[in-house]
């Protein structure tokens, strides 16, 4: 039997340091045993000093670091606060306006979307405008030009499959998402009042309805949370029955920065405002242009922007931004109307 | 029977601090040497003064069923364990011990040292250090200080039978250790 062997449990292994090992490794190691030196202990001083220690009641204490109690605090922060998001306890929305999370769409609401064909409005973020070129009935907004000829931008109202953003960030003011038990269900009847809206407005292409259905669902939910989503839906219904005017007025209300077609709905007030107010127009044709936004909105930008610093007597403002466009949409749809003025 | 009962008490604690104080007396150094034996990057001081500090708190249930050796080897080595656990705690959460907590162990720095078995002695505790704190505590309580098979199990809370055992795999544990080493050696 070797010294690995699996003992007989009545036998007492004879300790490796003897040296008689049938292994070359386990004599080597009881080599190490042998030579280990021994332990020196403790001198009387040290001995007297842990008899007094002893002697006293006073557990001798370590020092309390500001690193161990800072982890300490930040082990139960973190410990209570994922129990609380656990227990699905949130905190107010005003507390991380960046973080705050949007109310998810009830599953009944999401069964009752039609699964086929086309343009299912869904409640989720997508990137700002995709491509404007597309469906709904599009008011043509008439830039005003200097030699009064007015060619007309396409105002982009979303595409049918263009989402709403899920939730309108809340500020301070705004109630923060219901609390209670029951608030699942106000929220979910809510959405079904704000999409029935979006179905009409972008399935059916019926925005007469779709502005109906918004206003009842403003009546009926006046501190609703989707209601900025709401307010961009009734700006897109305005749009396409060729109301400018309420369009404007809704869209100098809505807080674009916090809207996820914001960039788009700021050109669009833009061109509406050039009509009367260039000055004003051309702040916001400023903000889109310096946002770098996709290319369809920066030539509509740089063209209205043009169009306004031309009206405003800046003539080589407005040249300056004709080049541009110019150069960087040779073939863009108002390349011929630029080349034109610039000859 | 107030005043019978207090002096009873308070003979009875003078009796238990004599004891206390008879124990320290003739085991206290051996305590050390073991405390060192079982870490030897300890506060030995500081062990000390915890192993008698439980020491006076479990001596009116100290029964003499073992020698007062044994029982002092098993409080020695629980206590041991509990801070080599502390210690990898700190260690995982700080990264490296803080300067009042253990020396490190120092490396040979002649060749006397080496002479006379430090390095080996530092090389054993480095594979020691890789086995489980079970293993790692039966190994040098048998190889260094010679405990026997009853010692041990009582050491341990095992039955002496499960000790030999225990031991045995113990042993192949640390040759295998041996030979990973060896091995990690030779990629290096």
């Amino acid at each position: 039997m070797t010294f690995l062997d699996e003992p007989s449990p009545n036998v007492e292994p004879r300790r490796l340091s003897a040296g008689d090992a049938d292994d070359p490794v386990l004599d080597e190691l009881g080599r190490w045993f042998a030579s280990a030196p021994p332990a020196r202990g403790l001198d009387a001083t040290a001995l007297g000093r842990v008899a007094r220690r002893l002697d006293g009641t006073a557990r001798k204490r370590r020092p309390v670091s500001f690193r161990s109690v800072a982890l300490g605090f930040a082990f139960i922060t973190i410990a209570t606060a994922s129990a609380a998001m656990w227990q699905g306890v949130r905190p107010p929305a005003h507390w991380f306006p960046l973080f705050a999370r949007a109310p998810e769409v009830p599953a009944e609401i999401q069964r009752k979307s039609p699964a086929h064909g086309h343009a299912t409005p869904r409640l989720v973020p997508t990137p700002e405008l995709p491509a404007p070129e597309v469906v709904v009935p599009t008011p043509n907004v008439a830039v005003p030009t200097p030699n009064g000829s007015v060619p007309a931008t396409n105002v982009a109202v979303p595409a049918p499959n263009v989402a709403v953003p899920r939730a309108a960030p809340l500020t301070g003011s705004e109630p923060a998402a219901p609390d209670s038990a029951a608030a699942p269900n106000v929220l979910a009847l809510e959405s079904a009042a704000l999409e029935r809206a979006l179905t009409a407005l972008r399935r059916d292409h019926d925005p007469a309805r779709a502005l109906g259905l918004l206003e009842r669902y403003a009546a009926e939910y006046p501190a609703g949370v989707l209601r900025v989503e709401a307010d961009v839906a009734r700006i897109d219904a305005h749009l396409a029955l060729h109301d400018e005017p309420a369009a404007l007025a809704l869209l100098e209300r809505v807080p674009l920065e916090r809207v996820g077609r914001g960039l788009e709905l700021r050109l669009v007030r833009a061109e509406l405002l050039a009509k009367r107010d260039c000055r004003s127009a051309l702040i916001d044709f400023d903000r889109v242009v310096l946002a770098h936004p996709a290319r369809a909105l920066d030539e509509r930008a740089l063209y209205g922007r043009a169009n306004c610093r031309s009206e405003l007597g800046d003539a080589a403002g407005a040249g300056a931004d004709f080049d541009t466009y110019l150069s960087r949409y040779p073939d863009g749809r108002f390349a011929a109307l630029v080349r034109s003025r610039r000859h | 029977v107030v005043e019978r009962t207090c002096d009873d008490s308070r003979s009875e604690n003078a009796r238990g601090s004599l004891e206390l104080e008879a124990i320290y007396r003739t085991e206290a150094g051996r305590v050390a040497r073991w405390i060192q034996r079982l870490d030897p990057t300890a506060d030995t001081e500081d062990l000390l003064h915890e192993v008698f500090l439980v020491v006076k708190r479990r001596l009116p249930d100290f029964r003499g069923d073992a020698a007062v050796g044994t029982w002092l080897h098993a409080i020695t080595a629980r206590v041991v364990q509990a801070e080599r656990r502390k210690r990898r705690v700190r260690r995982f959460l700080f990264g490296r011990e803080s300067e009042m907590l253990a020396a490190e162990p120092t490396p040979p720095e002649t060749p006397e040292d080496l002479i006379q078995g430090r390095e080996l002695g530092r090389l054993l505790y480095e594979l020691l250090e890789r086995l489980s704190e079970r293993d790692r505590t039966l190994l040098i309580l048998h190889e260094l200080e010679g405990l026997a098979g009853a010692e041990l199990a009582t050491v341990t809370g095992m039955s002496e039978k499960n000790v030999w055992v225990a031991l045995h795999r113990a042993r192949a544990r640390l040759r295998k250790a041996y030979v990973a080493r060896a091995l990690e050696r030779e990629g290096a």
